[in-house]
């Protein structure tokens, strides 16, 4: 059997990527669609469900008509807009709960002319609110091939993958429903649900219920700020014993590997370059897992829209709408996935506002750099019982929020001028996710991730290591290795600029690698100090004795402040350029930020020097 | 108009010709002559957006694009 593309396509919170999950199980998923700049997620089926044919998620809709770019992807793509290949079946995910919903969707890709199956999910809670739909009728009045399943019970998959065998590659004679405007198609889909459908029982009031108090004008914010301390309390406090562990795996791997390779240039780029511009970059798994294991619970139960709800004003003075809520916050990961997000933003106005604003967001690679230099200046006492060290870090994630304000504010009132498109979204019923799916979702990230890190930042970490490396010190001359590779000579030329915020040399050269990858600064500034470290000790506690000797506190907080707002990191700005399609626009923003993070820097250093002086 | 409702308001739509592609979504999430809505809440302060439930389906929309719905 030839492998075949099928396309899954259903409302938004149909179950649809529940669906995908579970047929296609754990693997590498993400895939560059070929000829346009969009990601779509793409898998063979899994063995247990027939493999051999791969399976597209696309972006949810409620109709081929769109109104935001990924519904349009939906929708181009189905239609074979733009050189798509035709799939040979769509899979047609209906949630049972709310059939009418579904079903204009349905009537829109019947008349597409490819085969159809229907998928009617979540017939599980569909028949615990009293609610019976009968396949057979569905079936007849739809003319395709009707399945009952739950994707999260793993309900009915058998008889799924029978259809979707029997059906795929099907020609199909056009649907025999017909309908003219909104009004008749409207009333069609009433019709057909209509006839399904019976109502044998009393709805669940859970939805209700909780949205008493979750989107309560009072209590909403609450819980909304309680939810959100409890992610940035996890993501610092649950994420310290897995990382610990994490980095001192990585000092043994480093310490057997020294041990082995006779000393020389090799052991150098592996040891150094290698282990240790790699290791200091997987230590944040445990973060980032974390943070998405939050953000993929949230959405799945049904949150994340009412958080949109809520914040729908605050951010319309900023001229963002309500919907850049859920990209922002996955910014506390990484802005990559952040920006990517923003594709659910209808107003291309809006979606630019938002992803040009992402990179401001704290994300978890500056955490290192932080950290670092946290640990070094700020002393580890208590004021009324908070800790000193966590105030300054909690001061910098509330620095990053005010910089979206701020720079959202300025940008409102100069080249995206206008207000947020009004907002326009459902309220899913809430639901329990699938512990199962939720933890292949979240193993999903944790992969991607290592293999950014296995790839990205492996090749990054072996460029630095070579530009701080070569060329080499000849035997006889003066001063540090460092100064004479080609990161110290730039150092050098940059210097002058950077002198007024006060970074010295070495900072400016290990600017350089933190705009590759941020976190990487840490690993660059151990190199260009030269550490001989004690293979037993990390890094990471060297460095921090050794710059606490070295720098004015003026300097390490006058970095802080850089950070807040440097144009970081090259894969961010890669992203943006793709996802906002102007690289004008991208690299206006990329000097503005950069223009930002020296003004911030020579602000703090300026301030700070004049209070300690 | 659905525009000016309050919250606990009840009723049915009776006039709705969308023009925008947002109010074609409205229509397909369920803003149909002759459905019957309930306004559930106001957001805080500034009483908007709604919280509009129709059909079973729980729909948070800015006022501004209700103005074109009359109801009974």
């Amino acid at each position: 059997m030839t492998e075949s593309l099928m396309a899954l396509v259903g409302n938004p919170n149909c179950g649809k990527t529940a669906l995908f999950n579970t047929l296609t199980g754990l693997k590498n998923k993400v895939a560059n669609y070929p000829g346009v700049t969009v990601d779509i997620v793409k898998s063979a089926l899994s063995q247990t469900y027939g493999g051999n044919h791969v399976l597209m998620d696309l972006p949810g809709t409620y109709s081929l008509s769109p109104v935001s770019d990924d519904e349009a992807i939906t929708s181009d793509l189905l239609k074979g807009v733009a050189g798509f290949p035709k799939p040979k079946l769509i899979i047609n995910v209906l949630d049972a709960t709310q059939l009418e919903l579904g079903l204009g969707l349905t009537l829109d890709l019947l008349r597409l002319g490819h085969p159809v199956i229907v998928a009617l999910n979540m017939i599980d809670l569909a028949e615990a609110n009293g609610t019976v739909i009968s396949v057979k009728t569905l079936s007849k009045e739809l003319n395709v091939p009707v399945v009952a399943i739950s994707a999260t019970k793993q309900r009915g998959l058998k008889d799924l993958t029978l259809a979707i065998h029997q059906t795929i590659g099907r020609s199909v004679d056009g649907t025999t429903l017909n309908w003219t405007d909104l009004v008749s198609k409207g009333e069609l889909v009433h019709k057909i649900s209509k006839a399904s459908t019976e109502i044998k029982g009393i709805p669940s009031r859970l939805t209700s219920i909780v949205d008493r108090y979750v989107i309560h004008p009072i209590w909403g914010p609450i819980i909304l700020l309680a939810a959100l301390a409890l992610i940035f309390q996890a993501v610092f406090a649950w994420a310290s014993a897995p990382m610990d562990l994490i980095e001192s795996l990585v000092a043994a791997v480093s310490g057997a590997v020294s041990e082995i390779l006779p000393q020389g240039l090799f052991r150098d780029l592996i040891v150094d370059g290698v282990i240790g511009g790699v290791g200091s970059v997987i230590v944040f798994l445990p973060q980032i897992m974390i943070l998405f294991a939050f953000i993929l619970f949230l959405e799945d139960f049904g949150y994340m829209a009412r958080a949109s709800y809520l914040m729908d004003r605050i951010m319309g003075t900023v001229g963002l709408s309500g919907k850049a809520v859920i990209p922002l916050v996955s910014g506390l990961a990484c802005a990559v996935p952040s920006i990517l997000a923003t594709r659910s933003i209808p107003s291309k106005r809006d979606r630019l506002l938002t992803m040009m604003l992402a990179p401001l967001m704290t994300c978890s690679a500056r955490l290192p750099v932080y950290a670092l230099l946290i640990a070094a200046f700020v002393p580890a006492k208590s004021i009324l019982g908070f800790n000193q060290q966590g105030i300054v870090m909690l001061l910098l994630y509330v620095g990053g929020v005010l910089a979206v304000l701020m720079v959202g504010f300025v940008l409102k009132w100069t080249v995206l001028p206008g207000n947020a498109q009004p907002l326009l979204i459902e309220l899913p019923r809430y639901k329990w996710p699938s512990l199962k799916l939720l933890v292949i979702a979240i193993l999903d990230r944790g992969l991607m991730f290592l293999k950014r890190a296995g790839t990205f930042i492996l090749a990054v970490s072996i460029v630095m290591w070579a530009v701080t490396t070569f060329p080499q010190k000849p035997e006889s001359a003066p001063g540090t290795a460092i100064e004479y590779s080609v990161a110290g000579r730039i150092g050098k030329l940059i210097e002058p600029v950077l002198k007024p915020v006060g970074f010295n040399y070495e900072i400016a050269v290990a600017l350089i690698p933190g705009f590759a990858a941020r976190e990487v600064m840490v690993s660059a500034l151990g190199t260009v100090y030269a550490i001989e470290g004690d293979t037993e000790e990390s890094i990471g506690t060297n460095l921090q004795t050794y710059i606490e000797e070295k720098w004015a506190p003026g300097t390490a907080f006058a970095l802080l402040a850089w950070y807040i707002f440097s144009p970081q990191c090259l894969a961010t700005f890669a992203v943006l350029g793709r996802e906002s399609r102007s690289w004008k626009k991208t690299s206006g923003i990329f000097v503005f930020y950069l223009a930002l993070a020296w003004l911030a820097a020579f602000a703090v250093f300026s301030i700070s020097t004049w209070l300690l002086a | 108009m659905l525009s000016q409702g309050k919250k606990g308001d009840r009723g049915q739509i009776i006039e709705f010709k969308p023009t925008s592609p947002e109010e074609v979504r409205l229509v397909e999430l369920g803003f149909k002559v002759g459905a019957h809505y309930e306004i559930v809440e106001e957001a805080p302060l500034s009483k908007d957006p709604l919280v509009i439930e129709i059909n079973g389906v729980r729909i948070a929309v800015r006022r501004f694009l209700l103005n074109q719905i009359g109801v009974s």
